[in-house]
Order: C-alpha cells, then sequence, then structure tokens
C-alpha cells in the first residue's frame, strides 16, 4: 500500500507556525527563525505551499526606509483547513514548532 | 550600504536573471531580506539562496548537459581522427556491419580504388551519427526521455551499460585476437567499432539529461512510419549479416524506446523491470563466479538459480501489473496491466542478459581468461533469450493480474448503469 503523505516533517513545522497567527503576514525570515529552517529548505517549501493554493503571498506596499520591500506570506482559507488538519494528526511537529519558538524568544530576550 | 551588503545586492540582480521569470519573485524575496540576517547567519541564508537560485534555474542539469556535450565533441573528434587515418578497404570486405561502415569511410578518403558502395556507407555513417541526437531528442518514438528521475536512470544506465560491453567485445578483440562477430578482424577495425558506439551510446545518455523544451516539434504519422520502416528494414539487414551489432542496436532502441515519453510506462515499471534484472545478474554472478565454486560445490543452487531466473520476470511483471491505478473502464484496466507486466517482464530479461554477458565477457578481459571462439554463440543466445524468456513470464504474470483486478464478464451479464440522481427539493 503506498502511503500518502502530503506533508513532510518540515513543512509541518512552516504550518505550525502561519498557523498560530493566521490572520497575520509573515515575512521569510521571521519564518526561519521560529522554525530554525534555512532559507534554501524554507523557500521551496513556500514556493510549493503556494503552488498548492495553501498560501498568499505579496510584497509589501509601502518602500521601507533602509532595507528592501519584504515578500509576506499569509495561509489562505484552504491552506488553514488543510494545515489544522495535518497538524491535528501530527502533535509532535506542533511542539517542535512551540519549543523552537521559546527558543528563539529566550535568544532575543538574553540579547535584550 | 556597506560593503558586504553592495556585494549580496550585486549577487541577487545577477542571480535573479537566471531564474525563470514565473519564480523570479521568490528568489528576490529570499534576496531581499538577506540584509536583515544577522551577520553570523548570513553566509547560509545567502548559500540557502543561490541553491534555490541553482534549483529554479536547471542549473545542475544545465552543467552536466553542457559537460556531456563537451565530452561527445571531444569523442566525435577522436572518432573522426581514427576513421581519417584508418586503413583501406581491403578487397572482398562487403559485410553492412557498423565495422565495415567505418573502414569504408576511411577508404573513401585514403584508398581511390574505392568503390561506389563504400561511398555510400560512409555517406550512411556520417548522417548516422548525425541524426541521433536529433532523434533521441525529438518527439517520437525514442524521445524524449520520460519525466521522471526512474526513466532517466534507465536510460543513462542502460546506454552506459551497452557502451561498457561494446568497449569489452572491442578489447577482447584487440587482446585475444577473436570478437563476437562470426569473422575475424583486425584491432583497429574494432577499436574503431567501440569507439563509434561508445559515440552513439554517449550520444543516447547526454540526449537523455538534455530537458526537452515546451512546444518541441511533433513528429507526424508518415514521419514515424517512415522511419519505422527504415529502422525494421536496416534492422533486419544487420541480423542477416553481423548478427552481435544488430542485437546491440537492439538494445540500445528498446532502452530508448521504454524509457521515451510515448511510452506512457509507470516508473514504478521500469524499475522493477531494470531491478529485477540488477538482482538477477547479481544472484547468477555471484553463484557463477569461478573464484568461491558456490554451483560447484552446491549442486542444488543450479535449479534454484534456474527458478529465479524464470521466477523474476514474472514477479517483475506482476508487481508492476498491480501498482496500476484502477479505472472506470475495466478493459482499458487490462490492456494497461497487461502491457505495463509484458514491458516489465522484458525489461528484467534484456537487464540481465545484458549485465551477465558483460559480467563473463569482462571478468574474460580482466584476467586473461582464455575464449573459447565455439561460444560465441552461447553469449548471442543468452542477449537474445533473455529478453525473450522475460516477456513470456511477464505475458503469464500479465495475463493472471489483469484476470484478477478486473474478472471477464460472462456472455449475457447485465452491464450495470449508474444509479440515477436523487430528486433535488
Amino acid at each position: 500500500m503506498v502511503r500518502d503523505r502530503e506533508f513532510s516533517k518540515q513543512t509541518l513545522l512552516v504550518l505550525a507556525t502561519l498557523c498560530a497567527r493566521p490572520q497575520g503576514w509573515r515575512h521569510g525570515y521571521d519564518i526561519a527563525r521560529e522554525t530554525g529552517l534555512k532559507s534554501g529548505t524554507l523557500y521551496p517549501i513556500l514556493m510549493r505551499l503556494a503552488d498548492r493554493g495553501s498560501l498568499e503571498a505579496c510584497w509589501e506596499e509601502e518602500q521601507p526606509v533602509g532595507r528592501p520591500r519584504r515578500h509576506l506570506y499569509r495561509l489562505t482559507s484552504d491552506g488553514l483547513a488543510r494545515g489544522t488538519a495535518a497538524l491535528a494528526e501530527a502533535p509532535a511537529a506542533v511542539g517542535m514548532a512551540e519549543r523552537q519558538r521559546r527558543a528563539v524568544a529566550g535568544i532575543a530576550r538574553s540579547g535584550a | 550600504m556597506d560593503r558586504r551588503n553592495r556585494a549580496i545586492a550585486w549577487l541577487a540582480r545577477c542571480s535573479v536573471r537566471v531564474v525563470p521569470a514565473e519564480r523570479r519573485e521568490w528568489a528576490q524575496a529570499v534576496w531581499a531580506e538577506a540584509g536583515e540576517v544577522p551577520a553570523r547567519a548570513r553566509l547560509f541564508w545567502v548559500a540557502g539562496g543561490l541553491w534555490l537560485v541553482a534549483k529554479e534555474a536547471g542549473m545542475v542539469r544545465r552543467i552536466g548537459y553542457w559537460l556531456g556535450v563537451a565530452a561527445l565533441a571531444v569523442a566525435a573528434a577522436v572518432v573522426i581522427s581514427l576513421v581519417w587515418r584508418g586503413a583501406p578497404v581491403a578487397p572482398g570486405f562487403r559485410s553492412v556491419s557498423l565495422r565495415a561502415i567505418s573502414t569504408g569511410a576511411a577508404g573513401v578518403y585514403v584508398d581511390p580504388r574505392t568503390t561506389g558502395e563504400y561511398r555510400s556507407l560512409a555517406i550512411a555513417t556520417v548522417l548516422l551519427l548525425a541524426a541521433l541526437p536529433w532523434v533521441a531528442r525529438r518527439r517520437g518514438v525514442f524521445g524524449p526521455v520520460s519525466d521522471n528521475a526512474t526513466a532517466r536512470m534507465v536510460r543513462v544506465g542502460g546506454c552506459a551499460a551497452i557502451c561498457v560491453l561494446v568497449l569489452v567485445l572491442a578489447r577482447l578483440a584487440q587482446t585475444l585476437g577473436e570478437n563476437l562477430g562470426t569473422r575475424p578482424s583486425s584491432p583497429e577495425g574494432a577499436i574503431r567499432m567501440g569507439v563509434i558506439t561508445a559515440y552513439l551510446a554517449a550520444t543516447c545518455a547526454v540526449t537523455a539529461l538534455r530537458w526537452c523544451p515546451r512546444g518541441a516539434t511533433r513528429l507526424g504519422e508518415e514521419e514515424r512510419t517512415v522511419i519505422a520502416a527504415v529502422a525494421i528494414f536496416v534492422g533486419f539487414g544487420l541480423l542477416l549479416v553481423d548478427p552481435a551489432w544488430w542485437l546491440i542496436t537492439a538494445y540500445a532502441a528498446g532502452f530508448l524506446l521504454v524509457t521515451a515519453r510515448g511510452s506512457r510506462l509507470a516508473p514504478a515499471t521500469l524499475a522493477f523491470g531494470a531491478g529485477g534484472g540488477v538482482a538477477v545478474a547479481l544472484i547468477w554472478y555471484l553463484a557463477a563466479s569461478t573464484e568461491r565454486h558456490f554451483l560447484e560445490s552446491n549442486p542444488w543452487l543450479v535449479p534454484v538459480v534456474f527458478v529465479m531466473a524464470f521466477a523474476t520476470p514474472a514477479a517483475a511483471g506482476a508487481a508492476a501489473a498491480r501498482r496500476i491505478p484502477e479505472r472506470d473502464d475495466p478493459q482499458a484496466l487490462r490492456r494497461e496491466c497487461f502491457r505495463q507486466s509484458v514491458t516489465a517482464g522484458m525489461l528484467t530479461g534484456a537487464t540481465a542478459s545484458l549485465l551477465i554477458t558483460i559480467s563473463v565477457l569482462g571478468t574474460m578481459v580482466v584476467d586473461h581468461l582464455q575464449f573459447n571462439p565455439h561460444s560465441t554463440g552461447v553469449y548471442l543466445a543468452v542477449l537474445l533469450l533473455g529478453p525473450l524468456l522475460g516477456t513470456i513470464m511477464g505475458t503469464i504474470s500479465g495475463f493472471v493480474v489483469s484476470e484478477r483486478r478486473s474478472p471477464p464478464r460472462p456472455e449475457g451479464w447485465p452491464v450495470q448503469t449508474p444509479a440515477p440522481a436523487p430528486p433535488t427539493i
């Protein structure tokens, strides 16, 4: 029997991060920091999610001072439903994302 | 903007241009945030961005393709050099084998006694060398390669195996004074044949790696008919004149055929077929290895090896047929199961025969073992009977599996019609 595995462990991490604040737009480095994924892993995942219609992306509307405009991401309603369902079947990914988030928050506090 | 950020911005501008337009904004997104990444992690971020660009731009495949093209150019130069400096045509040498063609091509230039027949053969050689890359890339019977990794691996692996076989034959002819053909030849002729065939095989392998551009010209029905007729005519001509070369050509054509996009074979079929063949060859070689004396010390292994030779193509065919997804039309499902099973069995037999022949003859060359010229027919028979046996076993298992998956309805059996949809309120 062929196992139909829809999402990899890394994709579940990304979904867990995006599902935590489904209404807010996130940028790539922000997601990378929370998931601990490198850009070479993160962006192909984001591209696949966007290709499947699970993710919407846009550029920042206004040009900020001192840095280029960011590319922003948010789950679509379909992506949110699929992500929530997938995460319900793989609670370990949610725990891992949560631990990563706490670790990042800890580093940020100690840095401050 | 500091020097590092300027360098990143420059890198971004350069790299984004090579990415296809529909993916360009993703590459831009990576570079847009590189400046915000802390200095200690920026190198990894940039490296990831470069990897993304390389992957999206298909650069790995492009680099592999152009390296292959360069290797082919060198091989072609060697071929031309060998042909140019070749020996004059011997009087009475009239066989239409590739060896004769290459010798004839040389003779066109170096021997004023060359006949019109050899001039024609020389032109045929040039056309063959020029047309093969075109044939393997165009949409048609032999190409382009199916868009999956299994088909590419089987095509490249098959071409490489044929290449090795021809080089082994050439080396055998050179060192032992005997080739697999039915008549003796000079070592130079065998080497020339080996180099030319290596060129052909490498061309097929490289064209397999080349991505077929969208909108490539599709061959028409008439063109395909003409090509098939010419191929069959030339094939039978070579069979009568030079069985060894005919078999090698048939194997090359077979590997191109089953891995072409038009064959519509499932990747699993190719994987089971080629994998089964490799397994049979490996077990056979280990069992028959003269150093280990397995078969001599364990006579009961002989029937086991024979049973395995019969059972593996059948198993590969059955496994391939079982992987076909369900269809609405039971007849279509039966046909598809049967087709995939037969092909998997044939591929198992062909792969096993090819590898067994290479391993036996290669061992002789490496170990300088005595080669009995009278055993030539045995290896030709292995190359001929292997795919035949595989096809028979694949046919049997295909028949069994297709019957089980879609049993035929008895005559007069009422055709099931879908239940009418409930009325909407």
